[in-house]
């Protein structure tokens, strides 16, 4: 029987979970072999929003199940802009519009394997760099951040793949990153090695330094901490991590990381990584050589 | 002794390349009082690499010991805090290896 799940007006944060509960029933299989994905009511996706969709869709293709859109429309400014980031291209017959183009506040959406997760750091800092108003040195700590999820991702998910996708906010003065994967979430991994009571819970623990699933002693637990350490107490900047039925909010407020483990309602396959980097933040730090002081 | 990493390997990107590179200090540490590492040519390490290549020492050595006899040259900010950052953390669970008291593993 095919379903038709309908993408909500504003596709973010807030509103992925109707759309992941609609797709996903409570025993976390797919409602359905068939689904329709109908975007007449669309008309704005947040990065977050296009990640969500994107690794739905690769959930969804892993499971056996055909996911198809319905009426999009190339008048439809926010199905322009999905357009443009090669979305339909990837995941649909082609592309919306003949004359599609990538523009000059956003990147592609990629799928990115781990093995090259290298190179797309690489091509994608200096323009990040140039849209914090920054130079690629002060990004440093940040691209390794990035390089930190990527490598969790290929230690922990069987996919080894990672979508991504950046959009640059010119007027409000900031990049919203948002990165997910398609394994079974932080707190399942994380639960099978500490007691947890709650997704919320095993979010909160797993992002202390040194707490990590693996017990092979190459992963030391030491990512998810870098991230935040630099993401929001570097750089001023804003994160929220999705997975499973919990989320973790991570900010700075008078100066003190805070993080707020929250537990959900929906729930998300996976783990999803939402960035918020504000220009007027970000420090510049000089690219100089340096020798090393204990 | 000097020890230039991009003589070892050709990037430092992975658990892997810092594999390499820990035979390659573990040899050198052993038989000389000193030891530099050049990260000429690196911009920036991943936590992997330097748990990889480095922080093996503290299962023979101390780290006052370490910290006394391995120096770190031509690097950058980001590869000395994450050098910093790791052994210091291993150094401290080392040093104090219960759990946090309100992480529990599971048996």
């Amino acid at each position: 029987m095919t379903i038709t799940v309908k993408l909500p007006s504003s596709f973010d944060l807030t509103t992925m979970y109707s759309v992941l509960t609609e797709t996903i029933n409570d025993e976390l299989l797919p409602r359905s072999k068939n689904i329709n994905f109908d975007f007449s009511r669309l008309v704005w996706a947040a990065p977050d929003g296009m990640t969500v969709l994107s690794n739905l869709l690769e959930w969804l293709k892993k499971r056996g199940v055909t996911g198809r859109f319905i009426d999009s429309n190339p008048a439809n400014r926010a199905h322009q802009y999905m357009d443009d980031c090669g979305f339909f291209e990837v995941y649909s017959d082609g592309p919306l519009r003949e004359h599609n183009a990538m523009r000059s506040t956003t990147q592609q959406i990629r799928k990115v394997a781990c093995t090259g997760s290298v190179d797309w750091l690489d091509q994608h800092i200096p323009w990040l760099a140039d849209c914090l108003e920054t130079n690629k040195g002060t990004l440093a700590e940040f691209k390794t951040s990035l390089r930190e999820i990527f490598l969790n991702i290929e230690d922990h998910s069987t996919e080894e793949i990672g979508c991504v996708h950046v959009q640059w906010f010119p007027n409000g003065r900031y990049v919203h990153l948002s990165i997910s994967d398609f394994g079974v979430g932080i707190p399942t991994e994380i639960g099978k090695v500490y007691e947890t009571n709650s997704d919320a819970h095993a979010l909160a623990i797993a992002v202390r330094e040194g707490v990590s699933s693996k017990r092979n002693g190459r992963n030391r637990g030491a990512g998810l901490t870098y991230l935040i350490d630099n993401a929001v107490g570097r750089y001023g900047g804003r994160i929220a991590i999705h997975s499973n039925r919990g989320k973790l909010l991570c900010s700075k407020s008078s100066g003190k990381l805070e993080q707020k483990p929250v537990r959900v309602t929906g729930y998300y396959p996976g783990t999803l990584i939402s960035i918020v980097l504000l220009v007027d933040r970000i420090r510049r730090l000089e690219d100089e050589r340096e020798d090393f002081e204990w | 002794m000097v020890i230039k990493i991009l003589d070892v390997v050709p990037d430092c990107n992975s658990w892997d390349k810092g594999e390499t590179v820990f035979k390659v200090i573990q040899e050198a540490f052993k038989n000389d009082s000193e030891l530099v590492v050049s990260f000429e040519g690196v911009d920036d390490v991943p936590s992997a690499f330097v748990n990889a290549a480095f922080l093996p020492l503290l299962d023979t050595f101390d780290f006052v010991e370490i910290k006394r006899r391995l120096k770190f040259v031509n690097s950058t900010r980001q590869i000395n805090d994450m050098i910093r950052r790791r052994f210091s953390f291993e150094a401290t669970a080392r040093a104090q290896p219960a759990d946090q008291v309100d992480i529990k593993r599971r048996a």
